[in-house]
């Protein structure tokens, strides 16, 4: 509705894998995220030189059987610079990448890829819990701001094609967001009968059916939260264990900005969907 | 040289002097013809100048004119002022920036500060002239001979003030005056003052003649619709002089880009590039005018054209989706019978449009009546050359609502280029009337700015409404193409009628499209170029609440109305809101934010209010919005009725026939609940049964058991004593004995069967939820217990004066009610020993039993919280002695003659740093209480947080409809706090606590069959009163003052009051 919205494209899902432990996983996620997506599939590795096709079946311990239906396509150079190109030139819808979470702190090289690539990055960690994908829940952190709330199109979408749920967690920041449209917790709840279910329909409005431009056809739950927004969502991943949480954020990975990012790169068991808005 | 572009202008901005007109002896008649002629074409005329409205209407000489409305402005006085000719030719002020007392002892400071330097670095004499509106003019060159030059001799001029600085030693006089001036400007603290000169003077001012440009182009530009293309600004010296621009090119602002600028002055040093120089002076002026009237121009009919007086205007610029429904409550436009948001009529899916019918309820999904959503009666969408116009779409290059809140009118001015680069521009009014309540009005007018091809206007009725949960209340009955629409609401089966009645220019039939429960017209136009068509609707309702047959009553209703001719209508409606506005209208002088928040606030409520429909009372949201699903709560008697009370008392009357009227239900919960008399239901709809759920799930998805429809029976109490209020201003004794009696006296036997003694003699009334929600089910409530004892009081008070008053009706009265002396006796037994909470130790009231045990929360730290106290601090809340609104404190309040000062004082210290706000009435009543403690800093902080609650949406949640209680509190902020007056038993006190930030307030305040006029300021006050009135003056004992207008002064501390003017 407001032009500004982050969503899928048409083209390809560029798989980008380093190691084995993140192989199966990441293509598991494709296949049951991604299923009704209709998109094809490319897995690669970079490297200098490039690896053969056999050479990065073998580094990632997969059988041709594993990506039957996959293009599987080696790239030469530095990853930052050659996903993001690759990403560009072949319009891909999503790039794929391993997540090493209890890793540390997220290099420079994941920074500039999320900085530079085209399309909206999916992470996923290296290995799944066990009852991953029953959930059927899709977690969608926002801050009150119409800006992040620009991906709420690309979460919705992802619930209506893999079935699930859509789970809105609302952190309430210490200052209220100024940019114009933003919402911040209801400053009272008098008569909570009536106060609760209209503020929850005016957030609800704002943030989601106006990105996607009209009532939203998922089954949507709204949870509040205070506090560090990267831990609330933490918190709320473990009692819930979705299968996908999707997140906005605004491009900078520097300087100490992006810190909810961060810290979901570091901890998330879950897999994260980002786009930047 | 150049030549002004050969097309049309839609507002033409000139100079006066030098540029309209040589000097001020000139004959301006051939001016003013050309005016006049323009003006008949739809040109909107605007007179920039740095003179005043005397000068220029002197000058133009327009009485016995007929003007057309809101063609012609005269912003005058260097950019602080703007004027508007009414229709009879007379200036009307709109604009008037007033300097505030700081702000002119600053440019006095200023002046004299740069004379004493001038002095002291020429020794030259400088003067300085004061009487100045809003600047101070410094003389550089004081002598007779350039007393008042004429601007032929600016040459001359200019050469005499450089060589008299020159012969003193200061070779760049101006240039060190101007510099010195914006020096001493920043040290006084005004940075932003405006510093110009004519050579002969340094002028250092709060406004210039780019204010008035900004007016044009911020202000009347949006509203007219027009590009700045279309904008054609006139003057005489642009170009430099002594190293400075002329004083026209202030008007060259940024944002005038595309306007088209002429200089018709000599320009010695050429114009600056973009300025055509025309040169002939005055003459060529007026041949320009001439010329531009031979233009054919679409002229905006003068009913799109909102009142220019921005205290007047809620506006709305631009577009903004995620924002769309709080706009929509706050354009939403009211008469008491209806409501309709203020949505845009193509709607999109940011909308939430919607009518509603005060009365028509429907249960929802959790079985509660809530009021029902009708169809959104503008609906109309456009297609222009094959695509519909939304503004989601394309290119919306200007956007502009207005609530003309004077006029009681929402418009919109709307220019859109599709993606192929069609512009069409579009003006919408709409109207509720407030003279024929049941008929709605709105006047499209269409413009093909760039482009022929074919324009199709749709207008709808669609009955499918769906509410927030997507229940959809109507069902269809019958529908044709006159067109009629008649539906039926599903459970509580009320029948609605539709009737329509449609006109457009040039004249086409239109296509009727017929579809179950909504009807459809269509217009289709050839649509060429600059050629606008005009769609004018009426739409009238009617439903079987108001007689039998509302199909055949809304058709026969409609068909008296003439679509083609809207003006009379208007008319009526415009003359209708006039009447209120003069009934209750609260001006304030010296804060033009509170005086805009004041009249949205009057807007609205009397919108709200039907004093021809007892059965209805109001909601919550009024009828701006579902919120709160139309349910009246005790916020109409305690919040909105006194708003009625003294602007239009029938109104208030109604209200609590009303509340008569729903007696029985009253008295059925009552009997229900286990008690006598009647209790009223905390969330009552037209039957007065209780619509409150007893659980909802909560914000963390947990069941929320919701008490305050089991024990918040403080509701009684405001009912009983909006009667007693309504009693005291209008000794209404018919209502008294028909309906109020009755009331109180069914309060009264409520509490006394409430009340539980305990073993000690003690009276206790246990298990409530007081005002302050945020502590449910406890005993003893200092707000419950309190005014109870004052129904009982009063139901004895009201027994006793019955009987005297009207035996005959009493006595059929206590027979039907069965009420005996040895009851009422009891009442009066049951107040005395009635627990109070006060602890003499601390002079205060604890707001309920056990309430100071509780823990005492620093509320400060949580100020900038984000998130709701009650989640904040979660269920622990209850354990504290933070309050969620003014509990205590609105006892005090509405009691305010039964407890001491030093009582009221200390509870209100106490209380109020333990409130947090929780709710939007809470602001209000500190604000209210603080002013009358004389408290004015803080109850002026307050007011302009009450005040933000729905135009800054404060509270989050505006976007379901207004906040009425709010919005009725600001009223009784500024009257009986700010205003300081208080209505007792038999005399009107008035003790005046108005802030120093305000200049003056006034208003107009019915009592006691009287319509008295107050004006006042912090130290003078004014009384024009129309018939004998007993009034008792802050300190000074109780007179009874005359007809005429009487005069008090605030000396010393104290009121006195001063000579009187009989009539």
């Amino acid at each position: 509705m407001d032009g500004q919205h982050v969503s899928l494209s048409e083209g390809p899902i560029l798989v980008a894998l380093n190691e084995a432990r993140h192989a199966r996983s990441a293509l598991r996620v494709v296949q049951v995220l991604c299923a009704r997506l209709d998109r094809s599939v490319v897995v690669t590795q970079v490297g200098e030189p490039a690896p053969s096709s056999e050479e990065v079946l073998e580094r990632l311990e997969l059988s041709p059987q594993d990506v039957a239906g996959v293009i599987v396509e080696p790239l030469r150079g530095r990853p930052e610079d050659v996903l993001p190109e690759a990403a560009r030139e072949r319009h891909c819808s999503l790039l794929v990448l391993g997540l090493s979470p209890q890793a540390g702190e997220p290099g420079a090289t994941l920074g500039h890829l999320l900085s530079r690539s085209p399309c909206p990055v999916l992470l996923v960690p290296p290995e799944l819990y066990d009852r991953w994908g029953e959930a059927r829940i899709v977690l969608l952190p926002l801050d009150g701001t119409p800006s992040t709330a620009s991906v709420a199109p690309l979460a919705i979408d992802m619930a209506v094609r893999s079935g699930s749920s859509l789970e809105i967690l609302y952190v309430g920041v210490p200052k209220p967001p100024s940019e114009p449209g933003s919402m911040g917790f209801p400053s009272f709840l008098d008569q909570p009968q009536h106060e609760w279910a209209m503020w929850k329909r005016e957030f609800l409005y704002r943030f989601c059916e106006c990105h996607w431009g009209g009532k939203l056809p998922v089954d949507v739950t709204l949870t509040l939260a205070t506090g560090d927004p990267g831990d609330a969502i933490l918190e709320l991943a473990g009692r819930h264990e979705p299968d996908l949480i999707v997140i906005g954020w605004h491009g900078e990975f520097a300087h100490a900005h992006a810190q909810t990012l961060r810290k979901l790169l570091s901890h998330s068991r879950w897999p994260v969907l980002t786009a930047r808005v | 040289m150049g030549h002004v572009p050969h097309r049309p202008f839609g507002l033409v901005v000139f100079d006066w002097d030098g540029t309209a007109v040589r000097d001020r002896q000139e004959d301006a008649s051939e001016l003013r013809a050309r005016l006049l002629a323009l003006m008949e074409h739809g040109v909107v005329i605007v007179v920039i100048t740095g003179t005043n409205i005397r000068n220029i209407a002197s000058q133009l000489s327009l009485e016995g004119c007929r003007l057309p409305r809101g063609r012609l402005y005269a912003a005058t006085n260097r950019g602080s002022e703007v004027y508007v000719f009414t229709p009879d030719g007379r200036p009307e002020r709109i604009v008037y920036r007033q300097a505030l007392p700081a702000e002119n002892a600053a440019l006095d400071r200023i002046a004299t500060s740069l004379q004493a330097e001038l002095q002291q670095r020429t020794g030259l004499p400088i003067a300085v002239v004061f009487d100045r509106l809003n600047r101070r003019k410094i003389d550089l060159i004081p002598l007779s001979e350039w007393r008042d030059p004429p601007k032929a001799r600016i040459g001359d001029l200019l050469a005499a003030v450089r060589s008299r600085f020159a012969a003193s030693g200061l070779g760049d006089g101006l240039g060190f005056a101007l510099e010195a001036a914006g020096r001493l400007a920043r040290e006084a603290g005004l940075p932003e003052a405006r510093i110009t000169s004519d050579v002969k003077h340094i002028e250092v001012g709060l406004t210039h003649k780019g204010d008035s440009m900004a007016w044009v182009l911020h202000d009347l530009v949006p509203a007219l619709g027009l590009p700045t293309e279309a904008i054609l600004v006139g003057g005489d010296e642009f170009g430099p002089l002594a190293g400075f621009l002329g004083s026209d090119s202030q008007m060259r602002l940024p944002e005038a880009e595309g306007a088209t600028f002429v200089s018709v002055g000599r320009e010695p040093n050429g114009v600056p590039e973009g300025v055509l120089h025309l040169g002939g002076g005055p003459e060529r002026f007026k041949a320009l005018l001439a010329e531009l009237a031979t233009f054919k121009l679409p002229a905006l009919p003068t009913i799109f054209i909102p009142d220019m007086d921005p205290s007047w205007q809620h506006r709305e610029s631009g577009f903004l989706p995620l924002s769309e429904h709080e706009v929509e409550s706050r354009f939403a436009l009211s008469n008491g019978y209806s409501g309709t948001r203020g949505s845009l009529m193509e709607q999109g899916p940011y909308s939430r449009a919607g009518t509603f019918l005060a009365g028509v309820f429907d249960p929802g999904l959790a079985g509660f009546d809530e009021l029902v959503i009708a169809p959104f009666w503008p609906a109309l969408t456009i297609e222009a050359a094959g695509e519909s116009l939304r503004l989601d779409t394309g290119e919306c290059l200007l956007h502009c609502r207005t609530l003309d809140m004077r006029r009681g009118m929402l418009l919109r001015a709307w220019r859109h280029r599709s993606a192929e680069g069609r512009i069409t521009r579009v003006h919408e009014a709409r109207w509720a009337s407030l003279a024929d309540r049941r008929a709605f009005f709105q006047q499209v007018w269409v413009v093909p700015e760039n482009y022929s091809g074919p324009l199709v206007l749709v207008g709808a009725l669609d009955g499918e409404v769906r509410d927030l949960e997507g229940e959809i209340h109507l069902e269809p009955v019958f529908g044709d193409a006159s067109p009629l629409l008649v539906l039926r609401t599903r459970q509580s089966v009320i029948t609605l009628a539709f009737a329509g009645k449609f006109a457009s220019l040039p004249p086409v039939s239109p296509q009727p499209r017929l579809r179950p429960g909504a009807v459809e017209q269509q217009w289709s136009f050839p649509g060429r170029m600059e050629e606008p068509v005009s769609l004018r609707r009426t739409v009238v309702v009617s439903t079987d609440r108001d007689g039998p047959d509302p199909a055949s009553a809304a058709r026969a209703h409609a068909d008296t109305l003439r679509p083609l001719d809207l003006e009379g209508p208007a008319a009526a409606h415009e003359a209708a809101w006039r009447d209120w506005w003069e009934a209750a209208d609260v001006r304030i002088a010296g804060d033009a934010a509170a005086q805009k928040a004041l009249r949205f606030a009057m807007f609205h409520l009397i919108g709200a209010a039907d004093a021809e429909d007892p059965r209805v009372s109001i909601g919550a949201k009024a009828l701006t919005g579902e919120g709160y699903k139309g349910h009246v709560f005790w916020d109409t008697e305690l919040y909105m009725l006194p708003f009625y009370l003294h602007t239009h008392p029938p109104a208030a009357r109604t209200l609590l026939m009303y509340r008569y009227h729903t007696l029985d239900a009253a008295r059925q919960r009552a009997r229900a609940m286990g008690y006598r008399g009647a209790l009223y239901a905390w969330e009552s709809t037209d039957t007065g049964e209780e619509a409150t759920p007893e659980t909802v799930i909560g914000i963390y998805g947990e069941p929320v058991p919701i008490l305050t429809g089991k024990m918040a029976h403080h509701i009684d109490s405001a009912v009983a004593y909006a009667v007693w209020k309504y009693w005291q201003s209008t000794r209404d004794v018919d209502f008294m004995a028909e309906a109020g009696g009755e009331i109180l006296i069914e309060v009264a036997r409520f509490w006394a069967s409430r009340a539980e003694p305990d073993a000690a003699g003690a009276t206790h009334i246990r298990h409530v939820v007081g005002p302050d929600e945020y502590h449910t089910d406890v005993d003893d409530s200092a707000y419950t217990n309190g005014m109870a004892r004052f129904c009982l009081d009063l139901g004895g008070r009201i027994v006793a004066w019955l009987a005297h008053n009207r035996p005959a009706d009493w006595a059929r009265l206590a027979e039907r009610l069965g009420l005996s002396e040895a009851e009422v006796a009891k009442w009066l037994s049951v107040s005395r020993r009635l627990v109070t909470g006060f602890d003499p130790a601390r002079g205060i009231h604890e707001q309920f039993a056990g309430y100071f045990r509780l823990a005492d929360v620093d509320l400060p730290p949580h100020a900038a919280r984000t998130m709701p106290l009650e989640l904040l601090l979660g269920r622990d809340i209850a354990q504290t002695q933070v309050i969620k609104q003014a509990d205590v404190v609105m006892l005090m309040r509405l009691l305010w003659d039964f407890y001491p000062s030093e009582v009221r004082a200390a509870n209100f210290a106490y209380y109020a740093p333990r409130t947090a706000h929780g709710s939007s009435l809470s602001p209000g009543v500190q604000a209210l209480v603080a002013a009358k403690l004389g408290l004015t800093g803080m109850a002026l902080d307050y007011f302009r947080f009450a005040a933000e609650i729905d135009l800054g949406n404060r509270m989050g949640n505006a976007s379901e409809g207004v906040h009425a209680a709010a919005l009725g509190l600001l009223w009784q902020v500024a009257v009986f706090g700010f205003g300081g007056l208080h209505v007792h038993e038999d005399f009107l006190m008035v003790d005046p606590r108005v802030p120093e930030a305000w200049l003056s307030l006034a208003f107009p305040f019915h009592y006691r069959g009287m319509r008295l006029q107050f004006t006042m300021t912090s130290t003078e006050l004014a009384i024009d009163c129309p018939g004998p009135l007993p009034v008792r003056l802050g300190a000074e004992g109780l007179r009874k003052l005359g007809p005429g207008l009487h005069r008090a002064r605030f000396t010393g501390g104290t009121w006195t009051w001063m000579a009187s003017t009989s009539p």
